[in-house]
Order: structure tokens, then sequence, then C-alpha cells
């Protein structure tokens, strides 16, 4: 239960570890299936999938991690700015009192 | 994105267009590159697409970089705004006579004391300080509890 509280809570971040899991997966998928053959022929196909996949992947899992961080940033100025508001709306009746 | 009106993220439109755009293009094109290379053992021909390969990775990794820097970009120039926005906003009339040192706070780690009403100090762990305790630190710029307590 706190498992599925805290996933759903950081999905976007659940989202990016399994991207950057996936990508190194990959990447050591690929380096197996390189260096199972000799034939540079056979090796370029997993170069292509296994490196630049697993590069690909663990590339836009750090963006989609990064861009998770802003958002909470974002939220931050959200609250920040709705305090100012309610400070400055606030502001002219506690004059008016004294 | 102006800030009195702020979207409820960091993102316009256009920027997700061209970061989908980017990872399309570059997922698209990496696919197509591994599925040439594949199925041929030309090596010269698996040459020439390892090199689209190797392109569709860096328009994949660009993409990623400019969706994280307009990103950031967007919450710079929220932050200097509702900066500026607190430094011109007058504070409230002085109801310091009520107030004692014990008023103020500190964050862990921070070199400045504030009220406990500051802005600065909102929703961050802080300590109550006492006058002894606030006398090393600086008053914080924005809320004054020197005026208070110098």
């Amino acid at each position: 239960m706190e498992m599925k509280t805290f996933v759903r809570a950081n999905a976007d971040r659940v989202v990016a570890m399994v991207l950057s899991v996936l990508g190194a997966v990959l990447l050591v998928a690929g380096w197996f299936g390189v260096s199972r053959t000799g034939l540079a022929a056979e090796q370029i196909p997993y170069l292509l999938s296994g490196g630049l996949g697993g590069i690909a992947l663990i590339a836009i899992g750090c963006t989609v991690w990064l861009s998770a961080d802003l958002q909470d940033e974002w939220r931050r100025l959200d609250s920040l700015d709705e305090r100012l508001h309610q400070l400055n709306a606030a502001r002219p009746r506690a004059t008016g009192d004294t | 994105m102006s800030p009195s009106a702020p979207a409820s993220q960091p993102w316009t439109l256009s920027d997700a267009r061209t970061s989908f755009f980017a990872a399309a293009v570059g997922g698209g094109l990496l696919t197509l590159a591994w599925w040439q290379a594949s199925g041929t053992g030309d090596l010269d021909h698996q040459a020439t697409w390892s090199g689209l390969g190797v392109v569709a990775t860096v328009v994949l990794v660009v993409g990623g970089f400019s969706w994280v820097s307009s990103g950031r970009r967007a919450v710079r120039e929220r932050r200097r705004a509702l900066f500026d926005q607190l430094l011109a906003t007058e504070l409230p009339p002085d109801t310091t006579a009520e107030l004692d040192a014990a008023s103020f706070v500190a964050v862990a780690g921070s070199k400045r004391y504030h009220r406990t009403d500051c802005l600065l100090v909102a929703g961050k762990p802080v300590r109550r300080l006492t006058a002894a305790r606030h006398g090393s630190r600086r008053p914080c710029e924005m809320c004054q509890p020197s005026r208070v307590h110098p």
C-alpha cells in the first residue's frame, strides 16, 4: 500500500528510473552480443541496438528525472506566488484597521 | 508565460512540440539504422547506417537537453520575477512592539535570522531563536527583523 502511494506520487521519477535501468540492461546485453562474435558485421547491429539504444534510453530517463525536479520547483514557486498575493490582498485591510 | 498568470508547468506547447519531434525523429532514425544494419552483411553498408544511428542518438539527446534547458529558463525567469515582486512589496505596519526575541527563526545552516512570518522561510523547517542565539547571525534583508531587535 505504501509502495503504491509512493509510486503514484513519484510516477515521473519511477518512469525515469525504469528507462535508465532498461538502458543499462540494453548496454550490457549489447556488450554480451558483441563479445560473442568476432565478426564486425555481426557486432554492428548490437552496437546500434544495445550501445546507442541504451545510451538513448538513459538520456531520456535523465531528461524525465530532471523535468520532474523542475516541475517540483515550479509548484513551490506557485505556492510562493499565492502567498505573496495573499499578503498583498491582506495589507490594505490591515492598514485600515490601525 | 507571464509570472502573474503562471501555467501549471514551466514548458510551453512549443517546447513540448520541439522535444517530442526530436524524440520521435531520433527514435525512428535509430530503429531504421538498426534495422538496415542488421539486414546486411556488407560492412560498408553497415558503417553508413551506423553513422545514421549516431546522428539519431545525438538528435535524441539534443531534444532532451532542449526540454530541460527551456524548463530551467522558465523557472529561473519566474524565480527572478517573484523575487523582484517580493522586494517591491512593502512590509505590513510595524507591530514590532509586541514581538520579542523569541519570535525569530532561522533555517539550519543559514547565517540569517528571520521573522516567523517571513516568506523566505515559509514551508521550511525552522527553529526558534533566542536573542543570544541570533546574535551572530545577519538579519534577513526582506523581513528586516533587526527593526525589532537589532
